[in-house]
């Protein structure tokens, strides 16, 4: 059994009978639905299609039609608030369009683009293999995200770009090109230029530092070590040469032998800087042989904060200075 | 239940928002329910017989029923869903 329930209202056409394409518009309406309920819900204002049976085509109702329409034109909106341009590719790939350029200053440099394929361009970050993958994806007819590509433009400056792109297709779904969006990402990879510049620079100045150090994580291990400390050897002594990777704090409990009751003291006293936080301090002095003969030395470690995260750093110098007996 | 709409036709919009009120007071999360947009899907709309959108079909318990329109009269609604 079927139970059809329309909304019974009062009539309230949604299509104001205005002109010759009204009247065909009524027309239309009234040839597609003949039923009753149908009639009724539509005249009460609460359908927003009707479907052609035969085609399986909507008729948008004129409210309905707005709306799709103003939807349309805010989801346009949404993509030119996200994005920084938009471009339309052939079925060679070749840009064909591109569009939302006409405030920007480097509009003439994009324009420029037409004709080409991304990879007809200046471009300088991408691998043979970056490419390779990239090709597939299209030979594939598949979309891609955030393809990061720089470039330089005439006046050598440096420009990134993000591409994103869908692939499009006719309605006989026949592959007629890309199309998609851009961001310019110039300033984020300017910025990371520099962070890692300033990365090399600091890691180049802690390898220059004759002492010993390395930086410990929450959980003890050795998450940077400067060449000193690499080059140091196991064989001299607790806390020498623990490599990138492994774990100081548990390398120190783990100590065995001679070096037992040394190692449970560093390994106190990273618990204890930790645990206090950013700038405390605890030293630790050691006596050793090696095969240069007997030796002192000093252990240093520092708490301290890098982006949030707690670390210590090892110091780990040679014989302390004649004041500062030994224990 | 299967409720076809129209893209983000006003009274898709708002049947949308109705049967999610109702299905949440009423049924908690015991129900099936299907939205097709016959704008993104035509070819479901008239394989389903579907003449107007929004509408609504429950499809079981039986007896089916069709509900056109935006789903705004609520004692209807639920009188035809079996609710009351």
């Amino acid at each position: 059994m079927s139970a059809r329930v329309a909304a019974a209202a009062a009539p309230v056409h949604p299509a104001p009978a205005r002109g010759k394409s009204a009247a065909a518009f009524q027309g239309a309406i009234l040839r597609l639905v003949k039923g009753g309920p149908e009639r009724r819900a539509i005249d009460a204002g609460e359908i927003d299609a009707v479907v052609d049976t035969t085609t399986g085509r909507a008729l948008l109702l004129p409210a309905a039609q707005q709306a799709v329409l103003h939807d349309k034109a805010h989801a346009i909106s949404l993509l030119a608030m996200a994005s920084d341009w938009s471009w339309r590719q052939d079925e060679q790939h070749r840009f064909t369009t591109i569009t939302g350029l006409s405030e920007r200053s480097d509009a003439a440099d994009l324009a420029t683009f037409i004709g080409h394929a991304l990879w007809d361009l200046p471009l300088e970050n991408l691998s043979e293999a970056d490419w390779l993958t990239h090709h597939t994806q299209r030979d594939w007819r598949v979309g891609f995200r955030a393809l990061e590509l720089r470039g330089s433009d005439a006046r050598g400056q440096v420009h990134g770009i993000s591409f994103s792109g869908e692939p499009e297709f006719d309605a006989n779904d026949r592959f007629v090109g890309y199309y998609g969006v851009a961001l310019d990402i110039t300033g984020r990879m300017q910025a990371q230029a520099a962070a890692t510049r300033l990365q090399h620079q600091a890691l180049a100045a802690l390898d220059a530092i004759p002492t010993q150090v390395c930086v410990l994580d929450a959980n003890g291990t050795v998450v940077l070590a400067n060449q000193a400390w690499r080059a140091c050897e196991r064989t001299s002594g607790i806390a020498a040469g623990v490599p990138e990777g492994a774990n100081f704090l548990a390398w120190c409990d783990r100590a065995a032998g001679p070096e037992r009751a040394d190692g449970a003291a560093v390994a106190a006293g990273i618990r204890q800087v930790m645990a206090a936080g950013a700038g405390a301090c605890f030293e630790h002095r050691v006596a050793t042989a090696d095969v240069q003969g007997p030796r002192v030395f000093s252990l240093q470690l520092t708490a301290c904060h890098a982006d949030g995260e707690a670390c210590t750093v090892v110091s780990r110098t040679g014989d302390p200075p004649p004041s500062a007996p030994p224990r | 239940m299967r409720l076809y709409i129209a893209g983000a036709g006003p009274n898709s919009v708002q049947a949308v928002a109705n049967l999610q009120a109702i299905c949440r007071e009423y049924l908690a999360g015991g129900h099936q329910l299907e939205i097709i947009d016959i704008l993104e899907h035509p070819l479901r709309a008239m394989s389903d017989g579907i003449l107007v959108t929004p509408s609504l079909n429950k499809l079981s318990p039986l007896p089916v029923a069709q509900i056109l329109g935006n789903l705004n009269d609520r004692p209807k609604v639920l009188l035809a869903l079996g609710l009351t």
